[in-house]
């Protein structure tokens, strides 16, 4: 019932996300040397020693998956997902404010159905075995539930502050 | 559903929504409307992601990343400088060269624009003023998408299928790509002559050039080695990226000495994360194209399209126009994911070649990426350069004009864009 609750409420519930921020970036860093290291390593093992990894392209695929979904909720934190700004940039701030925070909304509502919708496969899933691996085929679909989960978290937090990130970035 | 998925998207997209995140609405909304399992949803996402070919986009950027952290990119303008030496806007054809340069090891615009904005406007704008200095950064950066290797065509290939070879498209933008690079230094030697901008940079000399060639070889033979193999067959553009990435590595260590194994990290996470944008772009989409077909929206699109003309020329200058337009209003890499799928079978109907038609499509869009207001390369160099669209844009059009001239000698001679990747077997 203090005045500082909901500053401390706010304080923790920041920390928490830089905390899966952090964990999802180490996760992030991880998949994206394993995929390198394994591409890299099958085109040296094929023209110097004559031989292939079974399991490379499985693998690869699989880190590759998991850095960019776990990847998407970042470009949320950073406001990297590029978007239209024709009528958004027209509008006074508050009601550019209200209306991020609508947007927000809606694609939480979306995020939540992909996690959902996305848990429940990768759970069917969970019994049966990669190609190459004696691992779940499952872990493909977690990182989509998990980095939806975390995305919706991004969300909420613009949601909250009513302010999205600004970024410019692009791969063309 | 079709008509729900469209207004869906606009709506969405013209409110603020992110565009991937506003393909996703719309399928969201459309599914109940189909009596589709909203499990679909994470399917088609899921289905699309999960794909090799893909992964040279975020391999690329990689080695993109690693060459900025490098210092690569200033050890191709120093060389580039040698080649130029005192002629009419020199340093401004430096620019242009060190991006033809870069391009021919980076795939993408604005990891180049970012670059070459950071290490020359400073420089540029001293002889030139900023305007002039962010407009040549921005032109030259263009030039990534067109010269091999392209993340733009890999994502055009991705979605026209099997008919269309990552290498072939890689080996269709060589000569555009040359000549729009050779095309634009004139038009800087002409704006230098005519608005009479100082001399800079020393005299060529034939010391100086071999003395920048030998302490750069390394990363001059990193195309010859990255390129040369994907053409060779020796690995597949993945593979070759890959390839790209170690090379680039053991340069930045071994050679220039500027990379650091600390800086790793944050390569890799500024590749994913690059990569997540267009990733969320395909996913997303990916769902959307799955119910545009089953709502047999294409083949409705192709009938009309052949009711309007049977000349595969005017269907060719049809999609050059509407992508014209949609390049000036739309991020590039959505429209290769919503509108590749529509019109390359389209195209294929029409009996047109799928490699010249597939690099059209890349090069008008990349040129998008040019015009406002919706122009990404312009947003990054204008952020960097600390510049305004309107004031870049005053020295930018005769390279944007040149750029769609060139593009319309591509449409009607299609052998500038098709003899190399014949010549070679695709």
């Amino acid at each position: 019932m203090s005045v500082g609750g909901p500053t401390v409420l706010a304080r923790l519930a920041r920390g928490g996300l830089a905390a899966i921020d952090w964990t999802a970036g180490a996760l992030i860093v991880l998949a994206m040397a394993t995929m390198t290291t394994v591409v890299a390593v099958q085109v040296g093992l094929r023209y110097g020693l004559n031989q292939s990894l079974d399991w490379a392209d499985e693998v690869s695929r699989l880190a590759f998956v998991w850095a960019v979904f776990l990847a998407i909720p970042l470009g949320v934190k950073r406001g990297s997902h590029v978007g239209m700004e024709l009528l958004t940039g027209w509008l006074p701030g508050s009601a550019r404010r209200g209306l991020f925070r609508g947007v927000a909304l809606l694609a939480m509502a979306l995020m939540v159905v992909v996690a959902w919708q996305a848990a429940i496969l990768a759970r069917d899933q969970w019994d049966e075995p990669m190609s190459t691996l004696d691992v779940s085929v499952g872990l493909f679909m977690l990182p989509l539930a998990i980095g939806a989960v975390h995305s919706v978290l991004h969300l909420l937090a613009g949601l909250v502050s009513g302010e999205p990130g600004r970024a410019v970035t692009a791969v063309e | 559903m079709s008509t729900i998925i469209l207004a869906t998207f606009l709506v969405a997209a013209l409110l603020g929504m992110p565009l991937a995140f506003a393909l996703g609405f719309s399928a969201l909304v459309a599914l109940p409307f189909g009596g589709i399992d909203l499990n679909v949803l994470p399917q088609r996402m899921l289905h699309s992601i999960n794909a090799f070919p893909l992964m040279a986009i975020p391999l690329f950027m990689l080695a993109g990343e690693l060459m900025v952290r490098g210092g690569l990119a200033e050890r191709l303008i120093e060389v580039a400088n040698a080649f130029i030496g005192r002629i009419a806007g020199g340093l401004a054809q430096v620019t242009m060269l060190a991006g033809a340069g870069m391009a021919s090891v980076s795939g993408a615009a604005v990891a180049d624009a970012s670059a070459l904005a950071t290490v020359l406007v400073r420089e540029l704008s001293k002889v030139y003023g900023v305007g002039f200095s962010a407009a040549i950064v921005a032109a030259a950066a263009n030039l990534a998408p067109i010269i091999p290797p392209s993340n733009a065509m890999i994502v055009y290939a991705y979605m026209a299928g099997s008919s269309v070879s990552v290498a072939g498209l890689f080996m269709a933008g060589v000569v555009p790509g040359l000549v729009l690079t050779v095309g634009m230094m004139a038009i800087i030697y002409v704006m230098a002559k005519w608005r009479g901008y100082p001399l800079t940079g020393e005299p060529v000399s034939g010391g100086r050039i071999l003395r920048e060639l030998w302490r750069s070889w390394t990363i001059l033979l990193m195309p010859v080695v990255v390129i040369g193999g994907i053409v060779a067959g020796a690995f597949t553009a993945t593979e070759g990226a890959a390839v790209a990435v170690v090379y680039a590595l053991l340069v930045g260590l071994l050679v220039t000495r500027r990379l650091k194994f600390k800086d790793l990290p944050e390569c890799l996470l500024n590749a994913a994360v690059t990569t997540a944008i267009v990733g969320a772009l395909i996913a997303f989409a990916s769902a959307v194209t799955f119910l545009v077909t089953i709502d047999l929206l294409p083949a409705r699109l192709a009938a009309a399209v052949r009711a309007l003309t049977s000349d595969p020329l005017m269907f060719n200058l049809l999609v050059a126009a509407l992508l014209f337009v949609v390049g000036m209003f739309m991020e590039s890499n959505a429209a290769y994911i919503m509108l590749v799928p529509l019109f390359h079978p389209i195209a294929l109907a029409y009996g047109l070649d799928p490699l010249h038609f597939g690099f059209l499509f890349v090069f008008n869009l990349v040129l998008g990426m040019l015009t406002p207001p919706v122009g990404v390369v312009l947003f990054v160099v204008c952020s960097i350069a600390n510049v305004t669209m309107g004031q870049i844009m005053r020295h930018l059009w005769p390279f944007v004009a040149f750029g769609f001239g060139l593009l319309a000698l591509c449409i009607y001679w299609p052998p500038l864009v098709t003899g190399l990747p014949r010549a070679l077997g695709y």
